[in-house]
Protein backbone atom coordinates (compact mmCIF):
# COMPACT_ATOMS: atom_id res chain seq x y z
CA UNK A 1 0.00 0.00 0.00
CA UNK A 2 1.21 3.59 -0.95
CA UNK A 3 1.77 5.31 2.37
CA UNK A 4 1.05 9.10 2.33
CA UNK A 5 2.04 11.98 4.30
CA UNK A 6 -1.27 12.72 6.27
CA UNK A 7 -2.72 16.54 5.52
CA UNK A 8 -2.02 18.93 8.12
CA UNK A 9 1.45 17.98 8.80
CA UNK A 10 3.65 19.99 10.83
CA UNK A 11 6.62 20.31 8.63
CA UNK A 12 7.20 23.16 6.45
CA UNK A 13 10.13 21.56 4.56
CA UNK A 14 12.88 19.07 5.41
CA UNK A 15 17.31 20.27 3.95
CA UNK A 16 19.75 17.73 3.75
CA UNK A 17 22.86 20.08 4.09
CA UNK A 18 26.59 19.56 4.60
CA UNK A 19 28.30 19.75 8.19
CA UNK A 20 32.16 20.62 7.06
CA UNK A 21 33.39 23.89 8.48
CA UNK A 22 34.55 25.43 4.61
CA UNK A 23 31.55 26.22 4.01
CA UNK A 24 31.32 28.43 6.91
CA UNK A 25 34.71 29.55 8.01
CA UNK A 26 36.54 29.64 4.31
CA UNK A 27 34.46 30.26 1.50
CA UNK A 28 36.50 32.39 -0.58
CA UNK A 29 39.04 29.90 -0.75
CA UNK A 30 37.23 27.79 -3.18
CA UNK A 31 34.47 28.61 -5.70
CA UNK A 32 32.78 25.32 -4.77
CA UNK A 33 32.78 26.24 -1.32
CA UNK A 34 31.41 29.60 -1.76
CA UNK A 35 28.42 28.27 -4.27
CA UNK A 36 27.83 26.02 -1.38
CA UNK A 37 27.74 29.06 0.73
CA UNK A 38 25.34 30.72 -1.52
CA UNK A 39 23.27 27.49 -1.76
CA UNK A 40 22.65 27.69 2.19
CA UNK A 41 22.15 31.51 2.33
CA UNK A 42 18.68 30.61 -0.16
CA UNK A 43 18.13 27.98 2.45
CA UNK A 44 18.17 30.23 5.25
CA UNK A 45 15.65 32.73 3.59
CA UNK A 46 13.44 30.32 2.63
CA UNK A 47 13.27 29.59 6.52
CA UNK A 48 12.84 33.09 7.27
CA UNK A 49 10.26 33.39 4.84
CA UNK A 50 8.43 30.36 6.39
CA UNK A 51 5.88 29.43 8.84
CA UNK A 52 8.36 27.24 10.98
CA UNK A 53 7.99 27.83 14.73
CA UNK A 54 11.17 25.61 15.36
CA UNK A 55 13.96 24.15 14.20
CA UNK A 56 14.48 20.01 14.57
CA UNK A 57 18.16 18.94 13.58
CA UNK A 58 19.49 15.42 13.31
CA UNK A 59 23.17 15.36 12.79
CA UNK A 60 25.47 12.30 11.57
CA UNK A 61 28.40 14.23 13.28
CA UNK A 62 26.52 13.94 16.70
CA UNK A 63 27.34 10.69 17.70
CA UNK A 64 25.69 8.63 20.92
CA UNK A 65 27.03 4.69 21.54
CA UNK A 66 24.47 4.44 24.63
CA UNK A 67 20.94 5.43 22.89
CA UNK A 68 20.03 8.87 21.71
CA UNK A 69 21.65 11.86 23.51
CA UNK A 70 18.63 14.81 23.01
CA UNK A 71 19.74 18.64 23.68
CA UNK A 72 17.70 19.59 26.88
CA UNK A 73 19.55 22.48 28.20
CA UNK A 74 17.51 25.80 27.27
CA UNK A 75 21.00 28.23 25.95
CA UNK A 76 23.61 26.95 24.72
CA UNK A 77 26.43 29.30 23.75
CA UNK A 78 29.83 28.57 23.43
CA UNK A 79 32.89 28.58 21.08
CA UNK A 80 33.44 25.67 18.96
CA UNK A 81 36.75 24.64 17.30
CA UNK A 82 36.52 22.10 14.94
CA UNK A 83 39.23 19.13 15.75
CA UNK A 84 40.80 18.75 12.05
CA UNK A 85 40.08 22.46 10.41
CA UNK A 86 40.69 24.57 13.37
CA UNK A 87 43.04 26.43 11.45
CA UNK A 88 40.33 28.42 9.73
CA UNK A 89 38.89 29.78 13.28
CA UNK A 90 36.35 29.13 15.63
CA UNK A 91 32.84 29.29 15.96
CA UNK A 92 30.77 31.10 18.22
CA UNK A 93 27.22 30.22 18.10
CA UNK A 94 24.24 30.14 20.26
CA UNK A 95 21.49 27.73 20.48
CA UNK A 96 17.76 28.28 21.86
CA UNK A 97 16.71 24.85 22.68
CA UNK A 98 13.05 23.92 22.83
CA UNK A 99 12.88 22.38 26.24
CA UNK A 100 9.28 21.65 26.26
CA UNK A 101 9.72 19.79 22.77
CA UNK A 102 13.26 18.32 23.84
CA UNK A 103 10.57 16.30 26.97
CA UNK A 104 7.97 15.36 24.53
CA UNK A 105 10.17 13.80 21.98
CA UNK A 106 12.12 11.83 24.83
CA UNK A 107 8.88 10.64 26.43
CA UNK A 108 7.51 9.57 22.92
CA UNK A 109 11.18 7.70 22.44
CA UNK A 110 11.25 6.08 26.05
CA UNK A 111 7.26 4.68 25.78
CA UNK A 112 9.09 3.01 22.54
CA UNK A 113 11.53 1.31 24.98
CA UNK A 114 14.99 3.73 23.43
CA UNK A 115 17.47 5.00 25.93
CA UNK A 116 17.31 8.74 25.58
CA UNK A 117 19.29 11.16 27.63
CA UNK A 118 18.18 14.35 28.20
CA UNK A 119 21.69 16.41 27.93
CA UNK A 120 21.97 18.95 30.05
CA UNK A 121 24.87 21.47 30.78
CA UNK A 122 25.86 24.58 28.88
CA UNK A 123 29.53 23.35 28.27
CA UNK A 124 28.50 20.60 26.62
CA UNK A 125 30.65 19.97 23.13
CA UNK A 126 28.17 20.02 20.67
CA UNK A 127 29.56 18.81 16.76
CA UNK A 128 30.94 21.07 13.92
CA UNK A 129 27.63 19.85 11.75
CA UNK A 130 25.42 21.06 14.08
CA UNK A 131 27.13 24.50 14.96
CA UNK A 132 27.65 25.05 10.68
CA UNK A 133 23.87 24.51 10.10
CA UNK A 134 22.60 26.60 13.43
CA UNK A 135 25.24 29.51 11.91
CA UNK A 136 23.97 29.55 8.58
CA UNK A 137 20.71 28.51 8.65
CA UNK A 138 19.47 30.25 11.88
CA UNK A 139 21.99 32.44 12.91
CA UNK A 140 20.47 34.56 15.41
CA UNK A 141 18.52 31.51 16.84
CA UNK A 142 15.90 32.81 16.07
CA UNK A 143 13.93 29.87 15.69
CA UNK A 144 14.24 27.67 19.13
CA UNK A 145 15.88 24.47 18.25
CA UNK A 146 16.43 20.75 18.65
CA UNK A 147 18.55 18.39 18.03
CA UNK A 148 18.51 14.51 18.21
CA UNK A 149 22.12 12.37 18.30
CA UNK A 150 22.48 9.28 15.84
CA UNK A 151 23.12 6.33 17.74
CA UNK A 152 25.83 4.47 16.24
CA UNK A 153 24.57 0.84 16.22
CA UNK A 154 21.13 1.56 15.45
CA UNK A 155 20.26 -0.40 12.57
CA UNK A 156 16.93 0.85 9.32
CA UNK A 157 14.22 -0.22 11.60
CA UNK A 158 15.21 1.32 14.81
CA UNK A 159 16.16 4.47 12.94
CA UNK A 160 12.80 4.78 10.96
CA UNK A 161 11.36 4.18 14.31
CA UNK A 162 12.94 7.13 16.09
CA UNK A 163 12.17 9.22 12.95
CA UNK A 164 8.47 8.06 13.42
CA UNK A 165 8.10 9.35 17.33
CA UNK A 166 9.92 12.78 16.20
CA UNK A 167 6.71 13.26 13.32
CA UNK A 168 4.20 12.08 16.33
CA UNK A 169 5.94 14.42 19.22
CA UNK A 170 5.53 17.02 16.45
CA UNK A 171 1.77 16.10 16.10
CA UNK A 172 1.27 16.17 20.21
CA UNK A 173 3.22 19.52 20.51
CA UNK A 174 1.41 21.48 17.24
CA UNK A 175 3.74 23.77 16.28
CA UNK A 176 5.46 23.76 12.31
CA UNK A 177 8.82 22.68 12.52
CA UNK A 178 11.43 23.02 9.78
CA UNK A 179 13.57 19.81 9.60
CA UNK A 180 17.46 19.82 9.09
CA UNK A 181 19.61 16.33 8.57
CA UNK A 182 23.05 17.39 8.86
CA UNK A 183 24.76 14.68 6.67
CA UNK A 184 27.60 14.89 3.63
CA UNK A 185 27.01 12.53 0.91
CA UNK A 186 29.88 10.42 -0.27
CA UNK A 187 32.77 11.16 2.41
CA UNK A 188 35.83 9.93 1.08
CA UNK A 189 38.20 12.90 2.21
CA UNK A 190 41.51 13.56 0.45
CA UNK A 191 43.89 12.39 2.89
CA UNK A 192 46.39 15.12 2.24
CA UNK A 193 46.72 18.88 2.11
CA UNK A 194 45.26 20.07 -1.10
CA UNK A 195 45.06 23.76 -2.82
CA UNK A 196 40.98 24.15 -1.89
CA UNK A 197 40.82 26.00 -5.04
CA UNK A 198 41.81 22.45 -6.77
CA UNK A 199 38.88 20.83 -4.47
CA UNK A 200 37.18 17.62 -6.51
CA UNK A 201 35.39 14.53 -5.32
CA UNK A 202 37.78 12.52 -4.12
CA UNK A 203 36.77 9.07 -6.32
CA UNK A 204 34.76 9.13 -9.36
CA UNK A 205 32.70 6.32 -8.64
CA UNK A 206 31.23 8.50 -5.48
CA UNK A 207 30.81 11.23 -8.02
CA UNK A 208 28.41 8.97 -9.55
CA UNK A 209 26.57 7.83 -7.13
CA UNK A 210 26.19 11.31 -5.70
CA UNK A 211 24.43 12.41 -8.63
CA UNK A 212 22.52 9.71 -8.75
CA UNK A 213 21.16 10.03 -5.53
CA UNK A 214 20.97 13.53 -5.71
CA UNK A 215 18.44 12.75 -8.82
CA UNK A 216 16.17 11.22 -6.45
CA UNK A 217 16.47 13.78 -4.52
CA UNK A 218 15.53 15.92 -7.14
CA UNK A 219 12.38 14.14 -8.09
CA UNK A 220 11.44 14.10 -4.12
CA UNK A 221 12.53 10.20 -4.24
CA UNK A 222 12.93 9.82 -0.45
CA UNK A 223 11.93 6.72 0.13
CA UNK A 224 13.42 5.12 -2.83
CA UNK A 225 17.32 7.44 -1.60
CA UNK A 226 15.98 5.58 1.93
CA UNK A 227 15.79 1.98 0.12
CA UNK A 228 19.07 2.85 -1.37
CA UNK A 229 21.18 3.99 1.92
CA UNK A 230 23.07 0.57 2.23
CA UNK A 231 24.33 0.24 -0.96
CA UNK A 232 25.04 4.00 -1.59
CA UNK A 233 27.03 3.93 1.72
CA UNK A 234 28.68 0.79 0.77
CA UNK A 235 29.42 2.13 -2.95
CA UNK A 236 30.73 5.74 -2.02
CA UNK A 237 30.89 5.68 1.23
CA UNK A 238 28.03 7.62 2.44
CA UNK A 239 28.04 9.75 5.49
CA UNK A 240 27.93 7.40 8.62
CA UNK A 241 25.99 5.06 6.51
CA UNK A 242 24.05 7.55 4.81
CA UNK A 243 21.59 6.58 8.01
CA UNK A 244 20.43 9.74 8.31
CA UNK A 245 18.16 9.88 5.79
CA UNK A 246 16.45 6.83 7.65
CA UNK A 247 15.45 8.81 10.40
CA UNK A 248 14.51 11.70 7.89
CA UNK A 249 12.27 8.91 6.07
CA UNK A 250 10.81 7.51 9.50
CA UNK A 251 9.31 11.15 10.41
CA UNK A 252 8.23 11.77 6.99
CA UNK A 253 6.25 8.40 6.79
CA UNK A 254 8.41 6.41 4.47
CA UNK A 255 6.68 8.04 1.26
CA UNK A 256 8.07 10.09 -1.29
CA UNK A 257 5.30 12.60 -1.57
CA UNK A 258 7.71 15.89 -2.04
CA UNK A 259 8.56 18.06 -4.38
CA UNK A 260 12.37 18.13 -4.77
CA UNK A 261 15.10 20.67 -5.14
CA UNK A 262 19.07 20.07 -5.27
CA UNK A 263 19.75 23.83 -4.39
CA UNK A 264 23.88 22.85 -5.15
CA UNK A 265 26.61 20.06 -5.12
CA UNK A 266 30.07 20.50 -4.69
CA UNK A 267 33.32 19.14 -3.04
CA UNK A 268 34.29 19.71 -0.01
CA UNK A 269 37.77 17.86 1.02
CA UNK A 270 36.71 15.62 -1.40
CA UNK A 271 33.54 14.69 0.23
CA UNK A 272 30.41 15.07 -1.66
CA UNK A 273 28.36 17.63 -0.12
CA UNK A 274 24.51 18.41 -1.05
CA UNK A 275 22.34 20.88 -0.23
CA UNK A 276 18.59 20.01 -0.86
CA UNK A 277 15.36 21.03 -0.22
CA UNK A 278 12.50 18.21 -0.11
CA UNK A 279 8.67 19.89 0.49
CA UNK A 280 5.67 18.03 1.30
CA UNK A 281 2.81 18.30 -1.42
CA UNK A 282 0.44 17.54 1.88
CA UNK A 283 0.49 20.61 4.16
CA UNK B 1 69.24 20.24 21.14
CA UNK B 2 71.06 17.09 22.71
CA UNK B 3 70.03 14.60 20.83
CA UNK B 4 69.98 12.29 24.40
CA UNK B 5 66.21 11.94 24.87
CA UNK B 6 64.76 8.44 25.55
CA UNK B 7 61.15 6.66 26.09
CA UNK B 8 62.15 5.69 29.55
CA UNK B 9 58.08 3.94 29.88
CA UNK B 10 55.41 2.72 27.77
CA UNK B 11 51.77 2.37 28.79
CA UNK B 12 48.27 1.19 27.80
CA UNK B 13 45.65 3.12 30.17
CA UNK B 14 42.19 3.00 29.95
CA UNK B 15 40.79 6.42 27.96
CA UNK B 16 37.47 6.18 29.04
CA UNK B 17 35.81 9.08 31.53
CA UNK B 18 34.76 6.52 34.43
CA UNK B 19 37.86 5.96 36.34
CA UNK B 20 38.45 9.73 37.06
CA UNK B 21 34.82 9.78 37.73
CA UNK B 22 35.42 7.04 40.48
CA UNK B 23 37.63 9.22 41.87
CA UNK B 24 35.63 12.33 42.34
CA UNK B 25 38.65 14.51 41.91
CA UNK B 26 38.15 18.39 42.32
CA UNK B 27 38.39 18.89 38.89
CA UNK B 28 35.56 16.96 37.82
CA UNK B 29 32.21 18.66 38.92
CA UNK B 30 30.33 14.79 39.19
CA UNK B 31 30.65 12.64 42.15
CA UNK B 32 31.02 9.16 42.14
CA UNK B 33 30.88 7.01 45.29
CA UNK B 34 33.70 5.09 43.68
CA UNK B 35 33.92 2.07 41.33
CA UNK B 36 36.49 0.31 39.04
CA UNK B 37 38.53 -0.27 41.83
CA UNK B 38 40.83 -2.95 40.27
CA UNK B 39 41.54 -0.95 37.44
CA UNK B 40 42.01 2.52 39.26
CA UNK B 41 44.59 0.82 41.29
CA UNK B 42 46.47 -0.98 38.51
CA UNK B 43 47.02 2.86 37.65
CA UNK B 44 48.04 3.90 40.95
CA UNK B 45 50.64 1.30 40.54
CA UNK B 46 51.36 2.43 37.22
CA UNK B 47 51.67 5.85 38.46
CA UNK B 48 54.14 5.26 41.25
CA UNK B 49 56.69 3.03 38.86
CA UNK B 50 56.30 5.94 36.38
CA UNK B 51 56.49 9.06 38.30
CA UNK B 52 59.41 7.85 40.16
CA UNK B 53 61.34 7.91 37.02
CA UNK B 54 60.64 11.57 36.92
CA UNK B 55 59.70 11.97 33.71
CA UNK B 56 59.93 15.29 31.65
CA UNK B 57 56.96 14.59 29.52
CA UNK B 58 53.67 12.29 28.97
CA UNK B 59 53.05 11.54 25.40
CA UNK B 60 48.82 10.87 25.03
CA UNK B 61 47.57 9.29 22.08
CA UNK B 62 43.80 9.85 22.05
CA UNK B 63 41.18 8.32 20.48
CA UNK B 64 38.82 10.76 20.93
CA UNK B 65 40.57 13.41 19.08
CA UNK B 66 39.74 12.28 15.72
CA UNK B 67 41.02 14.10 12.52
CA UNK B 68 40.29 13.43 9.14
CA UNK B 69 43.25 14.27 7.42
CA UNK B 70 46.37 13.30 8.96
CA UNK B 71 48.03 13.21 12.30
CA UNK B 72 47.85 16.38 14.70
CA UNK B 73 49.74 17.34 17.99
CA UNK B 74 49.27 20.46 20.37
CA UNK B 75 50.83 23.31 19.23
CA UNK B 76 50.05 25.62 22.27
CA UNK B 77 52.42 25.74 25.22
CA UNK B 78 49.37 26.17 27.97
CA UNK B 79 45.46 24.96 27.98
CA UNK B 80 43.34 25.94 30.08
CA UNK B 81 39.55 25.52 29.94
CA UNK B 82 36.86 22.85 31.09
CA UNK B 83 36.12 19.37 28.88
CA UNK B 84 32.74 17.58 28.79
CA UNK B 85 32.83 13.94 27.86
CA UNK B 86 30.73 13.82 24.64
CA UNK B 87 29.56 10.44 25.12
CA UNK B 88 29.58 10.62 29.27
CA UNK B 89 28.41 13.95 29.97
CA UNK B 90 27.14 12.72 33.38
CA UNK B 91 30.30 11.85 34.03
CA UNK B 92 33.36 13.90 33.04
CA UNK B 93 32.82 17.70 33.35
CA UNK B 94 36.33 18.80 33.54
CA UNK B 95 38.52 22.00 34.66
CA UNK B 96 41.95 22.09 33.21
CA UNK B 97 45.03 23.98 33.31
CA UNK B 98 47.73 21.83 31.43
CA UNK B 99 51.28 22.58 30.21
CA UNK B 100 51.89 21.41 26.63
CA UNK B 101 55.65 20.32 25.74
CA UNK B 102 55.13 22.63 22.41
CA UNK B 103 58.68 22.04 21.61
CA UNK B 104 58.33 18.48 21.41
CA UNK B 105 54.85 18.69 19.25
CA UNK B 106 56.67 20.44 16.41
CA UNK B 107 59.44 17.72 16.35
CA UNK B 108 57.28 14.75 16.13
CA UNK B 109 55.22 16.88 13.40
CA UNK B 110 58.61 17.72 11.94
CA UNK B 111 59.97 13.84 12.14
CA UNK B 112 56.48 13.00 10.78
CA UNK B 113 56.70 14.72 8.04
CA UNK B 114 60.19 12.98 7.18
CA UNK B 115 58.19 9.68 7.27
CA UNK B 116 56.01 10.85 4.40
CA UNK B 117 52.76 11.46 7.14
CA UNK B 118 50.78 14.44 6.88
CA UNK B 119 51.13 16.54 10.35
CA UNK B 120 49.37 18.98 11.53
CA UNK B 121 50.37 21.32 14.82
CA UNK B 122 47.20 22.49 16.32
CA UNK B 123 47.58 26.26 17.37
CA UNK B 124 43.93 27.60 18.00
CA UNK B 125 43.54 29.07 21.76
CA UNK B 126 39.61 28.32 21.75
CA UNK B 127 40.72 24.55 21.34
CA UNK B 128 39.13 21.96 23.75
CA UNK B 129 41.21 19.23 25.02
CA UNK B 130 39.60 16.44 24.66
CA UNK B 131 38.15 13.88 27.61
CA UNK B 132 40.01 11.18 26.50
CA UNK B 133 43.25 12.60 26.66
CA UNK B 134 42.67 14.33 29.98
CA UNK B 135 41.37 10.65 31.62
CA UNK B 136 44.40 9.24 30.66
CA UNK B 137 47.01 11.64 31.73
CA UNK B 138 45.12 12.53 35.37
CA UNK B 139 45.01 8.77 35.52
CA UNK B 140 49.10 9.05 35.51
CA UNK B 141 49.84 12.49 36.60
CA UNK B 142 46.68 13.83 38.68
CA UNK B 143 48.74 16.83 39.29
CA UNK B 144 49.12 17.39 36.07
CA UNK B 145 52.20 19.14 36.89
CA UNK B 146 54.57 17.20 34.13
CA UNK B 147 53.91 19.31 30.56
CA UNK B 148 51.74 16.62 27.70
CA UNK B 149 51.86 16.00 24.20
CA UNK B 150 48.59 14.98 23.11
CA UNK B 151 48.66 13.37 19.54
CA UNK B 152 44.98 12.59 17.25
CA UNK B 153 43.85 9.88 16.39
CA UNK B 154 43.92 9.65 12.57
CA UNK B 155 40.19 8.41 11.36
CA UNK B 156 41.30 8.23 7.80
CA UNK B 157 43.51 5.34 9.50
CA UNK B 158 40.41 3.22 10.19
CA UNK B 159 39.39 3.10 6.70
CA UNK B 160 42.78 2.22 5.28
CA UNK B 161 42.80 -1.72 5.00
CA UNK B 162 44.38 -2.80 8.80
CA UNK B 163 47.72 -3.57 7.05
CA UNK B 164 48.54 -0.15 5.64
CA UNK B 165 46.67 1.33 9.09
CA UNK B 166 49.10 -0.34 11.31
CA UNK B 167 51.77 0.80 9.02
CA UNK B 168 50.98 4.69 8.77
CA UNK B 169 51.01 3.82 12.97
CA UNK B 170 54.32 2.51 12.95
CA UNK B 171 56.18 4.94 11.00
CA UNK B 172 54.62 7.98 13.43
CA UNK B 173 56.11 5.85 16.25
CA UNK B 174 59.18 6.05 14.58
CA UNK B 175 58.88 9.34 13.85
CA UNK B 176 58.07 10.02 18.06
CA UNK B 177 60.68 8.32 19.17
CA UNK B 178 63.34 10.29 16.71
CA UNK B 179 61.82 13.41 17.91
CA UNK B 180 62.27 12.32 21.54
CA UNK B 181 65.78 11.57 21.19
CA UNK B 182 66.76 14.95 19.61
CA UNK B 183 64.63 16.68 22.03
CA UNK B 184 66.84 15.61 24.84
CA UNK B 185 63.38 15.13 27.11
CA UNK B 186 62.60 11.96 29.40
CA UNK B 187 59.29 10.93 27.81
CA UNK B 188 56.75 8.45 28.87
CA UNK B 189 54.04 7.37 26.37
CA UNK B 190 50.60 6.59 27.15
CA UNK B 191 48.36 4.76 24.56
CA UNK B 192 44.73 5.84 25.47
CA UNK B 193 43.14 2.54 24.25
CA UNK B 194 40.76 -0.08 25.46
CA UNK B 195 41.42 -3.57 24.64
CA UNK B 196 38.22 -5.44 23.65
CA UNK B 197 35.74 -2.80 22.84
CA UNK B 198 31.97 -4.41 22.71
CA UNK B 199 30.09 -2.36 25.56
CA UNK B 200 26.94 -2.19 26.41
CA UNK B 201 24.66 0.41 25.46
CA UNK B 202 22.38 0.84 28.29
CA UNK B 203 24.40 2.13 31.65
CA UNK B 204 23.01 1.26 35.46
CA UNK B 205 21.37 3.82 36.85
CA UNK B 206 23.99 4.08 39.38
CA UNK B 207 27.08 4.23 36.96
CA UNK B 208 29.59 3.24 39.69
CA UNK B 209 26.98 -0.03 40.29
CA UNK B 210 29.67 -2.71 39.96
CA UNK B 211 27.11 -5.36 40.47
CA UNK B 212 26.58 -4.23 36.72
CA UNK B 213 29.78 -4.37 35.69
CA UNK B 214 31.36 -7.42 33.51
CA UNK B 215 33.03 -7.28 30.68
CA UNK B 216 30.66 -7.95 27.23
CA UNK B 217 30.82 -11.37 26.54
CA UNK B 218 33.52 -14.45 26.66
CA UNK B 219 34.66 -13.95 23.02
CA UNK B 220 36.01 -10.40 24.28
CA UNK B 221 37.58 -11.74 27.47
CA UNK B 222 39.40 -14.65 25.53
CA UNK B 223 40.79 -12.03 23.36
CA UNK B 224 41.91 -10.03 25.93
CA UNK B 225 43.84 -12.46 27.82
CA UNK B 226 45.64 -13.46 24.90
CA UNK B 227 47.01 -10.26 24.17
CA UNK B 228 48.02 -9.76 27.74
CA UNK B 229 49.81 -13.20 27.33
CA UNK B 230 51.04 -12.34 24.40
CA UNK B 231 52.49 -8.94 26.16
CA UNK B 232 53.57 -10.65 29.06
CA UNK B 233 55.58 -12.60 27.20
CA UNK B 234 57.48 -10.04 25.31
CA UNK B 235 55.82 -11.10 21.82
CA UNK B 236 54.69 -7.92 20.19
CA UNK B 237 55.85 -8.42 16.80
CA UNK B 238 53.50 -11.21 16.90
CA UNK B 239 50.97 -9.52 18.43
CA UNK B 240 50.89 -6.66 15.68
CA UNK B 241 50.65 -9.30 13.09
CA UNK B 242 47.66 -10.47 15.15
CA UNK B 243 45.98 -7.08 15.85
CA UNK B 244 43.67 -7.18 12.55
CA UNK B 245 42.07 -10.25 13.77
CA UNK B 246 41.66 -9.23 17.33
CA UNK B 247 40.34 -5.70 15.81
CA UNK B 248 37.76 -7.94 13.98
CA UNK B 249 37.13 -10.26 16.88
CA UNK B 250 36.81 -7.92 19.57
CA UNK B 251 35.82 -5.03 17.99
CA UNK B 252 38.71 -3.32 18.81
CA UNK B 253 40.84 -0.62 18.05
CA UNK B 254 44.50 -0.20 18.15
CA UNK B 255 45.76 2.64 16.41
CA UNK B 256 47.57 3.96 20.02
CA UNK B 257 48.59 0.67 21.12
CA UNK B 258 50.64 0.38 17.60
CA UNK B 259 52.14 4.00 17.59
CA UNK B 260 53.40 3.01 21.28
CA UNK B 261 54.62 -0.53 20.57
CA UNK B 262 56.71 1.12 17.14
CA UNK B 263 57.82 3.97 19.22
CA UNK B 264 58.86 1.83 22.01
CA UNK B 265 60.71 -0.41 19.01
CA UNK B 266 58.69 -3.64 19.94
CA UNK B 267 59.77 -4.96 23.18
CA UNK B 268 60.96 -7.96 23.39
CA UNK B 269 60.95 -7.81 26.88
CA UNK B 270 57.62 -8.99 29.54
CA UNK B 271 55.43 -6.33 30.23
CA UNK B 272 54.03 -5.74 33.71
CA UNK B 273 50.25 -6.00 33.87
CA UNK B 274 49.29 -3.86 36.67
CA UNK B 275 45.39 -4.54 36.27
CA UNK B 276 42.45 -5.90 33.86
CA UNK B 277 39.07 -4.73 34.29
CA UNK B 278 36.10 -4.10 32.28
CA UNK B 279 34.21 -0.75 32.05
CA UNK B 280 31.13 -0.67 30.67
CA UNK B 281 31.77 -3.96 29.00
CA UNK B 282 34.63 -3.15 26.99
CA UNK B 283 38.04 -4.87 28.13
CA UNK B 284 40.62 -2.40 29.63
CA UNK B 285 44.24 -3.26 31.21
CA UNK B 286 47.17 -0.98 33.02
CA UNK B 287 50.30 -2.47 30.79
CA UNK B 288 53.54 -0.98 31.35
CA UNK B 289 56.74 -1.38 29.73
CA UNK B 290 59.67 -0.31 31.73
CA UNK B 291 61.89 0.80 28.74
CA UNK B 292 64.74 2.28 30.80
CA UNK B 293 65.52 -0.48 33.09
CA UNK B 294 64.97 -2.75 29.95
CA UNK B 295 67.33 -0.70 27.98
CA UNK B 296 70.61 -1.74 29.81
CA UNK B 297 72.48 -3.03 26.98
CA UNK B 298 72.20 -7.54 27.15
CA UNK B 299 75.92 -7.45 28.73
CA UNK B 300 74.73 -5.92 31.62
CA UNK B 301 72.02 -8.25 32.30
CA UNK B 302 69.23 -6.54 30.54
CA UNK B 303 68.21 -6.17 27.07
CA UNK B 304 65.29 -6.17 24.80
Amino acid sequence: MKMQIASGVPLTACYIVPGLPHVLLAPERSSGWRSLRNAFETVRREIEESDAEMILYASTQWHSPMGYFILAEPELERTHVDPNWYEFGSIPYRFRIDTEFAKAYSDELKQLGFTVRAVKGRDYPLDTGSVVAQSLLNPDSRLPASMISCHLYAGKEETLSVGEAAMTALRKYGKRAVVVIVSGLSSRFETKEIEPAQDRISSATDDEWNRRILALFGEGRLEDVSSLAPEYARRANADLGFKGIWWLSGLCARTSEFTGRVFDYQPVWGTGAGVIGLYPKYR
Amino acid sequence: MANTGRIVAGAIVPHLPHLVYAESPPQNEPRSEGGWEVLRWGCQRFRKSVLAKKPDVLLVQSPYWLTHVGHHVLGLSRMEGFSVDPFFPHLFRFGYDVTIDAELSHLIADEGRKEGLMMKVMKNPDFTLDSASLASAYLVNPAFDIPIVVLSSNHTCSRLSSQAAQEEMRKLGVATRRAVEISGRRAVLLAGNSLSFRHFTKEPDIPEDMSQERIFDHNQYLWDMEVLKMLREGRTRELVDCLPDFLAAAQARAGAFAWMLSALDFPRYPAEVHAYGSIIGTGNAVVEWDHERHSIPLAAGGGR
